[in-house]
């Protein structure tokens, strides 16, 4: 069993296999061995540290993929059912998720995060876009005048 | 309690004290981290491996992730105009790097090749990371990255002894592979030269 | 914004192109992320799009391409020039996988032209139906790719034995394609298939004489 302790003090016990899901902690219970004291965690709260556990207990048993190196782009956006119903939760708190599945090492569940991310931007306008994650429009208005050409690939003269 | 994330507001004022919050916890992470890593770095010197290891992973969960929100929260930020970032980035690397001094000792070759790889990204020019990878590579086979590896360090330091010590292990490793490949060649176009000809 | 680039662009990856054209336009910032990911790997869908995606590709831009595929981009065998491919790929210093799938344009010359400046940094590499490389184009795969996992050749003119030979000491080379190459025999196949690092008893001989 492995303890951790997130950053306002409260400790989880876990199986180790469960921990392990964390590449972070698989990382140094190999290079350092188990010991009695709790591992901290300083960049998660309790709240998400719970959350996560809690996705990486159903998933104790999935085999860990190898490193992809060569980008698949044909990604499918479909999440099991489980996953779905993990992932309807407040935005901040989808958002916190997800930089603790980045902290935290734990490829799937980061994965599962940004597709539920991603979902949620599909269909929308620019505009619908920014309400959704309360983004201002900083471009200048000549920029917003001039309109957009549609063809992705033209866009480099905005960037530049 | 603490929040990961900091939603931008509207409202400019609540963001500029979230921000400011925000960098006062990270200097503090900045000198926990720097701390447990100058532990990290006592046990070494002692020979105390795994109480380093430990010292270092746990620096590692204080930096790791952090500098990742002031990126966030700067938007598109330069790393030059921000000292606490790129001050973190830096002992993240140097813990990276020790870590792999740790695991050469350990004879955990794989594991030193991506410990240096992380220390790298973090300081492309940390020539102990680039020497200890150089042996990984050596050790795994990887004759031709680590030759790589020692030429460019040679180039900087024609005298380092050690870059020459492993230079020298590079050429026997390579010598064994010459003879065997040599053997299959005359194999080789012995059997071709026995096919008849279609 | 809240996440760091590298997680939007985790997030970006699952997006079409028209999806992460309406990002690129609700912010700076988006915009910047949202670019990268357009260019990290473009479509192509037609030739036609192909020619204007050239024509209008700086520098910049190309630097940022990791994966170029023409393997769905129709008449590719007619319309995809030479001239073109050379005057792009060698600017794409970060790309790693390149599909000229039928891009029967490419001659030696042009491959080697490619291959010279971003070869080493290929781990993905198919030629397949490109029938007009031959000697010279393989050897410039030999020379330059020194970091490729897959390489697909079927139905290319320059493959022999000695090049499997040669590509079989690289220990990162995953996969080979010699399907339909003409010159290559069965003493190739044989190579390919052995372990050439750690050669079995069939290899060894009773005299250690060095020189061939």
């Amino acid at each position: 069993m492995v303890q951790l302790l997130s950053s306002d003090n409260e400790t989880f016990t876990v199986d180790k296999q469960v921990a392990e899901r964390s590449i972070l902690i698989k990382n140094m219970l190999e290079d350092v061995g188990e010991s009695d004291a709790p591992i901290p965690l300083p960049n998660v709260t309790a709240k998400i540290l719970k959350k996560v556990i809690d996705w990486c207990e159903h998933h104790r048993g999935d085999p860990v993929s190898q490193q992809e190196e060569i980008n698949d782009r044909k990604r499918l956006t479909e999440i099991d059912e489980w996953d779905q119903k993990f992932m309807e939760v407040d935005q901040e708190t989808l958002f916190e998720i997800i930089l603790a599945a980045n902290y935290l090492d734990i490829k799937p569940l980061l994965d599962i995060g940004c597709k539920t991310v991603a979902n949620m931007i599909k269909g929308k306008s620019p505009e619908e876009i920014r309400r959704t994650f309360n983004i201002v429009n900083d471009f200048t208005p000549e920029v917003r005048q001039f309109g957009i050409i549609s063809h992705c690939y033209f866009l480099a003269m905005l960037s530049t | 309690m603490r929040s990961l994330v900091w939603p931008v507001c509207r409202g400019a004022p609540a963001a500029y004290c979230a921000y400011n919050k925000q960098l006062m916890d990270l200097q503090a992470k900045l000198d926990k981290g720097t701390e447990l890593k100058n532990t990290g770095n006592k046990a070494f010197t002692s020979n105390d491996v795994k109480g380093a290891l430990t010292n270092y992973h746990q620096a590692i969960f204080y930096l790791k992730g952090t500098e990742n929100i002031q990126q966030a929260m700067g938007g598109v930020s330069n790393e030059q105009e921000d000292p606490v970032k790129s001050q973190m980035k830096q002992v993240l690397g140097t813990c990276y790097s020790n870590m792999a001094a740790c695991l050469l000792k350990e004879e955990k070759w794989p594991r030193v090749i991506d410990y240096c790889k992380k220390a790298l990204e973090a300081d492309p020019k940390n020539k102990k990371a680039h020497f200890r990878i150089a042996q990984a590579y050596i050790r795994t086979g990887k004759l031709d990255l680590a030759r790589e590896e020692l030429q460019d360090l040679l180039r900087s330091d024609p005298d380092d002894a050690g870059v020459k010590r492993e230079l020298t292990l590079l050429k026997e490793k390579d010598k064994i592979e010459t003879s065997k490949e040599k053997k299959i060649y005359k194999n080789m176009f012995e059997r071709m030269a026995k096919q008849p000809d279609n | 914004m809240i996440f760091p680039a590298e997680i939007w662009r985790l997030i970006f990856a699952n997006l079409s192109p028209h999806s992460l054209t309406q990002c690129a336009r609700a912010s700076k910032h988006l915009n910047i992320f949202a670019t990268y990911s357009l260019y990290t790997s473009p479509v192509l869908p037609t030739a036609q799009q192909f020619h204007t995606f050239a024509e209008r590709l700086t520098t910049k831009n190309a630097a940022l391409i990791e994966v170029l595929d023409f393997s769905n981009t129709a008449s590719r065998w007619s319309l995809v020039y030479q001239k073109q491919l050379i005057e792009i790929i060698p600017k794409c210093c970060s790309i790693r996988h390149l599909d000229l799938d039928i891009c029967t344009d490419l001659r030696d010359d042009g491959l080697e032209i490619i291959l010279k400046t971003i070869g080493s940094n290929l781990k993905f590499l198919s030629l397949c139906s490109c029938n007009r490389i031959m000697d010279a184009g393989i050897n410039s795969i030999a020379n330059y790719c020194t970091n490729l996992r897959v390489l697909n050749l079927s139905g290319t003119n320059g493959c022999d034995d000695v090049f499997l030979l040669v590509t079989a000491r690289n220990p990162n080379l995953e996969s080979v394609n010699i399907a339909y190459c003409p010159h290559i025999t069965e003493v190739g196949v044989r190579v390919e298939e052995s372990d050439v690092a750690m050669p079995g008893p069939e290899w060894e001989t009773e005299s250690e004489d060095e020189d061939i």
